[in-house]
């Protein structure tokens, strides 16, 4: 086995500032499914290293107070054995990964090595959830909206965004709402399209598409609703879309 | 070598907490031991593992007072655990499939004799070392 770090280790990189109040760090990786993420400076250089253990009952007020500072980094050609090494002996569960020149290029776990180890692949999602750092809301990529194509949405409280166009159409959001279940929201509305007038044309030719961002809080859950509603006009959800 | 028993590479005896014990508590005991995992106990019997990530996504709910929630509530009930004489491989594999952070290591009756986890992992697969050898080497 010669597997390099460069073949198990995730891409897609999301990175916190030192300066991001530390709710804001907390919200971030839970709402990205992540255990730990890398801290760069205004520059985007790699300046420590954050976990959930680091912002669970932190008294700090912003990242750089609770970071780890002394990390320890791997580069996408170390062999996986010397990465496991690293990671093993100082007890640590991640890595950002470096390139010769310092800038940060990925991130492994000491799960990834794991999995390479006993012939698995990695297990990363192609792209994290689309990060929206105004609202502090993570939303899923976009879906049709159709039977086959409901499994992104979570069995959950959320809000949920639809969209019409694309295919060479310009884009815009027809309707916003939350819910306390958004699986549920949906499959009340495939079931009988009709009750909802206003999206039951843009699915019946196939355009309707959708966007979730799961939030248990009823109050932020409110409060990202009421922004996407008044940001449509502004272009606020385009700008997300490009990202 | 990952033919090895299990018990060769887990940390014996590892810390535990009781199911009705707070978060508050749990949260303490985690970071003053710089741990990750904590088996959940009723009456001396496993009954669920508390992670640092349960600990994490309950206290992070708003209006949440960990000095107020019992560890029951926020723990998972679904448990890894393995006997002492389970191979290496065997456990690796499925802590990589599944996504597992640790294993617990049961003895009779149920009883916890030891975690293994991911880091645990890398260190038996990359040099092979046994948990014992590890602390030997740090101590000296």
């Amino acid at each position: 086995m010669a597997l390099t770090v460069a073949e198990v280790m995730n891409r897609e990189l999301m990175s916190l500032r030192a300066e991001h109040p530390v709710d804001y760090a907390l919200t971030a990786i839970v709402a990205m499914g992540v255990s730990a993420a890398p801290v760069v400076d205004g520059r985007g250089a790699l300046c420590g290293i954050v976990s959930w253990r680091d912002l669970v009952g932190s008294r700090s007020e912003v990242v750089r107070d609770c970071m780890s500072r002394a990390v320890e980094t791997v580069h996408p050609e170390d062999r996986i054995e010397h990465a496991a090494m690293t990671l093993a002996a100082g007890g640590y569960h991640h890595a950002p990964v470096v390139d010769r020149q310092g800038a940060l290029v990925g991130f492994v776990s000491a799960l990834d090595l794991l999995r390479a180890f006993v012939g698995q692949p990695a297990g990363h999602p192609d792209t994290f959830p689309h990060w929206d750092a105004a609202t502090r809301a993570a939303w899923t990529d976009e879906e049709v909206l159709s039977d086959a194509r409901i499994g992104a949405a979570p069995r959950g409280p959320g809000v949920v965004v639809y969209l019409q166009g694309g295919r060479g159409r310009k884009e815009e959001v027809v309707a916003v709402e939350q819910t306390h279940d958004v699986r549920a929201r949906l499959l009340d509305f495939l079931t009988e399209p009709a009750a909802r007038p206003d999206l039951a044309r843009a699915f019946e030719s196939g355009t309707l598409r959708y966007r979730v961002a799961a939030i248990a809080d009823p109050a932020h859950r409110a409060q990202v609703a009421a922004a996407v509603q008044q940001d449509m006009e502004d272009g606020w959800f385009e700008r997300l879309l490009r990202r | 070598m990952t033919k090895t028993p299990i018990r060769a590479y887990m940390t014996p005896s590892p810390h535990t907490i009781g199911a009705d014990q707070t978060l508050e508590v749990a949260s303490e005991l985690m970071r003053k031991h710089k741990i990750r995992h904590l088996p959940v106990l009723r009456g001396g019997q496993v009954v669920g593992i508390l992670s640092q990530r349960d600990v994490a996504l309950i206290c992070g709910l708003p209006g949440v007072e960990p000095s107020e929630v019992p560890v029951e509530d926020a723990m998972t009930d679904a448990v890894y655990s393995v006997p002492p004489e389970t191979p290496l491989d065997e456990v690796a594999a499925t802590m990589a499939a599944n996504k597992y952070g640790a294993a617990l290591v049961t003895g009779e009756r149920g009883r916890v004799v030891g975690v293994f986890t991911t880091v645990d992992a890398l260190h038996a697969l990359a040099d092979g070392a046994p948990a014992k050898k590890r602390r030997a080497a740090a101590a000296s």
